[in-house]
């Protein structure tokens, strides 16, 4: 299992003149196999930290590593559920999942095709499998985009508002399924959401950020029992969590919506 | 129910040339055109079946030749569609991805391209003589810039999103290009296929009309020169035939690649 860690992090877009300061001093770590969500403010920062640890983009100062090595480029170890799935419209389902696979040094055909029946049976695909992602639902598709990163097991996770666009019900299965799936095999992991429920529901570590250049500004440990199912939602200490993160997330909202605040001319 | 359907497809297909085929054959019967100048549709249909035939005699000294030209014209067809696709994608995908080479090489192209291709077939001519090359060549030329426009503005579409999800999933390098960039890239890349292709039938007949002593675009120039307006019509009938089973050939063969395009534009 892996640790990630950002330590003294600054992040810029643009150059000169319209320079954005996405991150400044961001400091966040990911203990190896617990479940971390992190909350915060519209544009406050919390992509440009997922894209650092995926190796889609660098720092301009500051460390990214994984186990202590620094992260160079995108890679296997490292799987990326991305907000609009990113899922290869020409590829049929179980071409999708197995996309991974194939570029393995290991390809055995038979292999392969075993893998993605154990994913295609996990995420309740199997009847599907010969479907592009355009005849899918929503939360079907959210499922093979789930299915492709497993598929090559990577010690770390990492989902970018993945259920952002679902309807309230779906979302809530994907959330248990998501559990499960996690608890099955716990994998160092990092959820980014606006959903408070969600955030709690789903964590070990709920991260709240600040306002941008984003920082994180408290860390709750999300102390409520495993394995877990939605009826925890209803338990006193949830609502404790939940309402704690509300008011944090708020008072950051608060100040990134107020002009000129939080910008670094 | 579904005869009737079916008859009015046919109806509905049917209509335009049978009218088109009347008004021919009346404009002659009428006295509107001379009947030595535009022979009617069934004189032609006649040259045409002795043409590929050599049954009747009625197309004189062509009689039967049809097959031979037909294959000439096909050939160098495919040999220059083949030619234009290769170096079309190849090249547009290098310009697609790379600003350094669409630096390089986008001022020669746009140049080359704006000189009609038609104007290359004199200096082909004297370069390979006459015979299949020049054909060929002038082909290859003419087909190549539909694709490779058509194959870099849709490299260079390919959201960087799926880009960088391959590279997350473990592919690099030249893979990145043949399972991300090429795949996404397809549908504008069969667009270029298809404008090569008709490109490419209007080439053979004009290169053929000077540069080879073979092929469709032969016989029609011969056939004016000894006055032969049957054959000039059946030979053009064949060529407007052969470019559309082509293309809808080529619409066959995109439909199955691009299955899954089609969902994603209309079912989902
Ligand atoms: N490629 C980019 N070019 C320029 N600016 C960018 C780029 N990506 C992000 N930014 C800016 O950096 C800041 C942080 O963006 P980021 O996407 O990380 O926010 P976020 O916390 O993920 O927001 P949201 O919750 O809305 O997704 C924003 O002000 C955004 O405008
Ligand atoms: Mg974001």
């Amino acid at each position: 299992m892996a640790e990630v860690r950002l330590d003294r992090v600054r992040k810029v877009f643009g150059s000169e003149g319209d320079a954005v300061v996405a991150l400044d001093g961001f400091d966040l770590a990911l203990p190896a196999g617990t479940f971390t969500t992190l909350l915060g403010p519209s544009g406050c920062g919390k992509t440009s930290a997922l894209d650092l640890i995926a190796g889609f983009t660098k720092p301009e100062s500051g460390t990214v590593t994984v186990d202590g090595r620094a992260v160079e480029r995108p890679g296997p170890d490292r799987g990326v559920v991305f907000q609009d799935l990113a899922l290869f419209p020409w590829l049929r389902v179980d071409e999708n999942i197995a996309f991974g696979l194939r570029a393995l040094p290991a390809k055995e055909a038979d292999k392969v095709k075993a893998r993605t029946d154990e994913l295609l049976e996990a995420v309740g695909l199997l009847l599907f499998r010969r479907r592009y992602p355009a005849e899918l639902s929503g939360g079907m598709r959210q499922r093979v985009a789930i299915a492709r990163v497993l598929a090559l097991d990577p010690p770390v996770l990492l989902m970018d508002e993945p259920f952002g666009a679902l309807d309230a019900q779906t979302r809530v299965l994907m959330q248990e399924f998501l559990v499960s799936l996690w608890e099955r095999r716990p994998r160092t992991a990092l959820f980014i959401t606006h959903d408070l429920d969600e955030a709690v529901f789903l964590a070990d570590r709920l991260c709240v950020m600040t306002a941008r250049p984003g920082r994180i500004k408290e860390t709750l440990t999300v102390d409520l029992p495993r394995p877990r199912e939605a009826s925890i939602m209803s338990s006193a200490r949830f609502h404790e969590l939940r309402d704690r993160a509300r008011v944090l997330v708020r008072e950051e909202a608060l100040r990134s919506i107020q002009p000129l605040s939080g910008t670094k001319a | 129910m579904v005869g009737r359907d079916r008859a009015r497809l046919f109806a509905n297909y049917a209509a335009l040339p049978i009218a088109i085929l009347l008004l021919w054959q009346l404009a002659g019967d009428l006295g509107l055109v001379k009947r030595a100048l535009l022979p009617g549709p069934l004189q032609v249909l006649a040259t045409l079946w002795d043409l590929a035939t050599g049954a009747s005699g009625e197309s004189g000294r062509y009689s039967g030749t049809l097959g031979r030209h037909l294959t000439a014209s096909v050939t160098r067809v495919l040999a220059g569609f083949t030619i234009a696709t290769v170096l079309g994608v190849a090249l547009g995908t290098a310009i697609g991805l790379s600003r350094t080479v669409e630096r390089a090489v986008d001022p020669t192209l746009q140049v080359l391209r704006n000189i009609p291709i038609t104007a290359f077939l004199p200096l082909s001519i004297l370069f390979f003589g006459i015979s299949d090359q020049p054909a060929v060549f002038l082909i290859a030329l003419g087909a190549l810039f539909p694709t490779l426009v058509n194959t870099s503005f849709g490299v260079k579409e390919v959201g960087s999103r799926f880009v960088r999800a391959g590279r997350m999933l473990g592919v690099s390098g030249a893979s990145l290009v043949t399972r991300i960039i090429l795949p996404a890239a397809q549908p504008a890349i069969w667009t270029g296929l298809r404008l090569s292709l008709g490109v490419a039938w209007v080439l053979v007949v004009v290169s053929e009309l000077i540069a080879v002593k073979s092929g469709l675009g032969y016989l029609l120039i011969d056939a004016y020169q000894f006055f032969r307006p049957d054959v000039m019509l059946a030979c053009m009938v064949t060529i407007g035939l052969l470019g559309y089973l082509s293309d809808r050939l080529l619409l066959a063969v995109r439909a199955r690649a691009l299955a899954w395009n089609r969902l994603e534009t209309i079912g989902g």
